[in-house]
């Protein structure tokens, strides 16, 4: 998945032939985003000798607030779905279903639909994204020690922990809510 | 302090290093990338993409649905 990029000691790149930071010498960042692209909206302006700046890709489509009627329904039925969601009993079909719903949708958009993606980056810093790493394997390492032991109350797990404090139902739709919104930025990556 | 606490204090302080680093990472010119740089990175392949849903996907069935 990673491989050391001649150009830059240290910085790790996806062997793409076709990523033109790839055929520069020269890489100013360690973390390198891709080529800015103008939508044909601003690409059309542009050629009107419009004085509007093209629109970066990472920026939305429309100002923050707009279709305030869209987003409040929207935001209406993520509540309404997260609420019904954290009222299913725990182990049952609607709470697996309800669970699976959202995956299989975000899913089909992902791969069959993608909305407008925030570019990636060309390369990241392998020093920087290893103390990332670090933490992460600590976590999972730290987890897993309690989850060996069965999660005794001497040697809690993170999940153990975490229950009790998600299981008032509006902190458990709130949760709810924030792991759908997590699920749809994660479709726009 | 009992073994409780310090299994709370660990988890404490690696999730605090993981937002400590994502605030390093924002800052201009910083060699260490935030969690959406490097999230996207990963999920440049299509592999990748499916594993971090899938990811997000087991997140929600472990807390969820359990």
């Amino acid at each position: 998945m990673v491989a050391e990029n001649a150009g830059a000691p240290g910085v790790a790149s996806v062997a793409d032939p076709a990523a033109p930071s790839q055929a520069s010498p020269i890489q100013a960042s360690p973390i390198q985003a891709s080529p800015v692209q103008a939508s044909p909206i601003s690409a059309g302006l542009e050629a009107e000798g419009s004085a509007v700046e093209p629109r970066l890709p990472w920026e939305p489509r429309l100002p923050l607030g707009a279709r305030p009627a869209r987003n409040a329904m929207i935001g209406a039925a993520l509540v309404g779905y997260a609420w019904l969601l954290a009222g299913t009993a725990p182990f049952s079909t609607k709470a697996l279903l309800g669970v699976l719903l959202p995956g299989a949708v975000l899913g089909a958009i992902a791969y069959g639909r993608p909305p407008e993606r925030i570019p990636p980056p060309d390369a990241i810093d392998v020093t920087g994204f290893s103390y990332w790493l670090i933490c992460v394997a600590l976590l999972f390492e730290w987890e897993a020690s309690a989850v060996r032991d069965n999660s005794p109350p001497s040697h809690p797990s993170l999940t153990d922990l975490i229950n009790p404090l998600i299981d008032p139902h509006p902190i458990k739709a709130a949760a709810i809510v924030v792991w759908l919104l997590a699920g749809w930025a994660l479709v726009r990556r | 302090m009992s073994t409780r606490a310090i299994t709370i204090v660990g988890f404490v302080v690696i999730i605090a290093a993981l937002v400590l680093l994502e605030i390093l990472g924002r800052r201009p010119s910083s060699r260490i990338p935030t969690l959406g740089q490097w999230l996207g990175y990963v999920m440049r392949p299509r592999g990748g993409r499916a594993l971090i849903l899938l990811g997000w996907l087991w997140l929600g069935w472990h807390y969820f649905a359990r």
